[in-house]
């Protein structure tokens, strides 16, 4: 037995069970190797016997605790470096791409560049030009020569291109004006500015709180506010 | 040198950090850019050409040197500030080129001008109560030419778009030609409105939506019908946990087709459960997040493992679900977080991989800052990531310290809020200058509820097309599970200890997250005074053991079982 008393592994931890002497595996005496540190004991580790190492604990709490590997991963060497800025750049013009293909609709803006200028040049009253199906409110264009500049300020002569298809013109006065005690719905749904619901309105609240005295008394009206009292009130007026 | 290589063996692969540096310097840039836009402008477009570039020689330098890898600190510090730098140049051109863009439009004149405009317009977003008082309804629509001033231009600009009464038939994919008054935003998202004229033909109907869109609104008009038949809470609360929309925000005509009317709710009952909900520090629920694609993604994976479906299969079909789940939920930011996170995973799967959460986020983050710079500046989409990087940092560590002193289960559950709300707070405080003191117990209160009551409504949502009184019976007991939100949100919100105000704005926030690391610190060191107190500080000894003492939770789980052993009798198996 001339041979120097093997080393124990290096990340065994080392315990004091005794072997049995007919297992075949050397003991070691760490007390006459002055190379071997205060961390070798006189036996092997039992886990040498049952094949468990360290590392292969079962339950992921064990793992988690005693694995040798716990560090968070943050080394980047240059392939990977490389590879991570092709593909922010690659992401980068698909960005740039898209925005580019957003603010080139020639097609729609072709379609609709027709509606709008049946709109702006056509002063017929009520052509159904619509082709599509949509819903029954919006289903004809109007033109309105005066939709780019609506100013509170606008003169009176908008009065001969609100399309009065209702015969009954008593309700506005000398002036063209429609007055609001005595105009029914569809007078005052010709307004650029009123709708039916808000026509309707109006007339609830005649009904309810009796005639206008003046034109402000609009603002009492839900659904008509500051603007868009500005925007009626040179079509309409309060009659005696 | 031999440190470094240590700590290369020490890495594991699970936990990837590698791009959060690139991810914070993306939204940093974005950020700094879109606050400096205005006063730097034009600039960018030098800065913009120079960006490229940089970049390119940057990957030039990384591609020659990459035959050397390096791991010590300098090393390090070149590949990584390479990526950072990269990164910032990308987002850098990125954004402004969008902000050159969005400034250049020519809905942004007419909002100054605020006059009258005709524009034509795709409708995005479903039709919603209108916030605007004095409007009936307010739906987002991205807009593709401008009539203004008698000038007809291209147009991309993002836009909400209010109307009333007859004008509010919008819907979603659809086309229409719209007359209105341009303004810009007093407050929401979006930064340019288009209030529509009251009058007939305000709103012509130019093309129809596509039949996903079409599909989708029936899907989702079906359902609502029948969370309109429920009372109170039930009819505010089960579409907020189902699709993310609160009852009252629901645009509902007041006539419906066949003449009965649609009761009105009861709008100070909603806005005081709103704010309940607010106060006690579970309105998150009330918004579609990453839980709704989980629940969706293991009732894929479950029933496939069940049919023994392969694993690619299952993952195809794991993606159908989640496009599904985007179209039908209304759209927010979040969701958008969520479906790209989802994106990953369903990735992940396909090629056989584990999923890693914290990759998967910083990809997400930098791919969604950089195709939509706008994100940047989203409350929605900031209070989404901070929720979930909390989650994925924090969230283990926080519950290894807990299960010390409370049972798995409630230790798990605590941390998950703790962990969300620790990065969240301040984005909070942002927006909403007050902080919910008892958030972490009405997050475990209402915690098992909240998975179940959302599967329902999810099913009421794809049954209720098909056969209405089967939906109507899962809505009702859905409704069932939001009473005990309701409760909770109620005992908890209106308490004198529920709120505490704070400075709001920038400020606010800064002193928020330096009041976050101070409590952080304090219990640390609360932490290691106990351990010291109790004699567990001894170093470790010669053979890598260390000294044991029974923790708290530990004590009585002993004291528990002899009590059971003494009062029930020994198990006998």
């Amino acid at each position: 037995m001339g041979a120097a008393p093997p080393r124990p592994l290096p990340y065994l931890p080392i315990t004091s069970v005794p072997l049995p002497p007919d297992l075949g595996v050397e003991a070691v005496d760490g007390r006459d190797d002055p190379d071997c540190g205060a961390s070798s004991a006189p036996s092997t580790l039992l886990s040498a016997l049952a094949g468990v190492d360290r590392d292969d604990a079962g339950a992921d709490s064990l793992l988690e605790r005693s694995s040798s590997r716990d560090a968070t991963r943050l080394m980047l060497d240059g392939r990977r470096s490389a590879v991570i800025i092709l593909i922010l750049v690659f992401m980068l013009s698909a960005s740039l791409t898209m925005l580019v293909r957003q603010s080139s609709h020639l097609a729609d803006s072709a379609d609709w560049g027709s509606r709008a200028t049946e709109q702006t040049s056509t002063a017929s009253p009520k052509s159904s030009a619509s082709s599509q199906t949509s819903p029954p409110s919006a289903s004809t264009v109007q033109p309105q020569p005066q939709k780019a500049s609506p100013t509170p300020t606008a003169s009176p002569s908008p009065s001969s291109s609100v399309p009065s298809t209702s015969p009954g013109t008593a309700a506005s006065n000398a002036s063209g004006l429609i007055d609001l005690n005595t105009a029914t719905a569809e007078q005052l749904d010709t307004i650029n500015g009123i709708g039916p619901v808000t026509a309707r309105r109006i007339l609830e609240h005649r009904a309810r709180n009796g005639r206008f005295t003046s034109v402000d008394e609009l603002l009492d009206v839900q659904g008509i506010g500051a603007k868009t009292l500005e925007k009626i009130r040179p079509y309409v007026t309060v009659g005696p | 040198m031999r440190r470094r290589h240590a700590y290369r063996l020490r890495e594991r692969g699970g936990r990837d950090a590698r791009l959060l540096p690139a991810a914070a310097a993306v939204w940093s840039v974005l950020l700094a850019e879109y606050m400096l836009f205005d006063t730097v402008g034009m600039h960018w477009l030098a800065v913009a050409s120079v960006a490229p570039a940089v970049v390119l020689g940057i990957a030039a330098v990384i591609v020659v040197m990459s035959s050397r890898s390096v791991p010590t600190a300098l090393g390090q510090g070149l590949w990584h500030g390479a990526v950072v730098i990269g990164a910032a140049c990308c987002a850098l051109v990125s954004g402004g080129f969008h902000d050159l863009m969005t400034a250049g439009d020519p809905m942004v004149s007419a909002a100054d001008a605020e006059t009258g405009v005709s524009v034509l317009l795709d409708v995005t977003g479903p039709a919603m109560a209108s916030s605007l008082r004095g409007m009936d309804c307010q739906t987002d629509a991205r807009a593709r030419g401008v009539l203004f001033d008698g000038v007809r231009s291209v147009s991309s600009a993002r836009i909400r778009v209010y109307a009333s009464d007859d004008a509010c038939e919008w819907r979603q994919g659809g086309g229409y030609v719209v007359e209105g008054t341009a303004r810009h935003a007093r407050f929401g998202n979006r930064e340019l409105w288009l209030v529509v004229d009251d009058d007939d033909n305000a709103v012509v109907h130019v093309r129809e939506p596509s039949w996903r869109d079409a599909a989708v609104e029936r899907l989702r008009g079906a359902f609502l019908e029948q969370t309109d038949r429920l009372s109170g809470q039930g009819r505010i609360l089960v579409p907020g946990l189902t699709l993310g929309v609160l009852g009252q925000d629901v645009y509902r005509p007041h006539v419906e087709a066949d003449g009965r009317t649609a009761d009105e709710i009861d709008e100070t009952a909603a806005r005081l459960m709103e704010d309940d909900f607010k106060n006690s520090g579970i309105m998150h629920l009330m918004a579609v997040s990453g839980g709704h694609f989980v629940l969706v993604a293991a009732l894929v994976r479950r029933s496939g493992t069940m049919l023994l479906i392969p694993r690619q299969v299952k993952a195809v079909g794991v993606a159908a679900a989640y496009i599904v789940l985007t179209a039908l939920v209304y759209p927010s930011d979040s969701v958008l977080r969520a479906a790209a996170m989802g994106g990953f995973g369903v990735a992940c799967m396909l090629i056989g991989r584990p999923g890693q959460a914290l990759a998967a986020l910083n990809w997400t983050v930098i791919a969604s800052l950089l195709v939509e710079p706008e994100l940047a500046h989203s409350y929605g989409f900031a209070l989404s990531c901070a929720a979930v990087y909390g989650i994925v940092i924090l969230d283990r560590p926080i519950s290894q310290a807990l299960a010390f002193l409370m049972p798995d289960a409630i230790a798990r559950a605590t941390s998950v809020t703790i962990a969300a709300q620790i990065p969240t707070l301040p984005i909070q405080v942002m927006m909403n200058p007050r902080i919910p003191l008892l958030s972490v117990p009405a997050n475990l209160l209402v915690a098992p509820v909240v998975s179940l009551t959302t599967l329902l409504g999810l099913a009421a949502v794809g049954v209720s097309w098909l056969v209405p009184p089967l939906g109507h019976g899962l809505v009702v007991v859905a409704s069932a599970g939001t009473l005990l939100l309701q409760r909770c949100a109620t005992m908890l919100g209106r308490t004198r200890f529920s709120v505490l105000p704070w400075h709001d704005g920038a400020a606010g926030a800064a002193v928020m997250a330096a009041s976050e690391a101070v409590a952080v610190l304090i219990v640390m060191l609360i932490r290691r005074l106990m351990r010291r107190w109790r004699g567990r500080e001894s170093p470790p000894a010669a053979d890598g053991g260390r000294s044991y003492a029974p923790t708290p939770m530990e004590r009585l789980g002993v004291w528990w079982r002899d009590t059971r052993v003494m009062v029930f009798g020994p198990r006998r198996h």
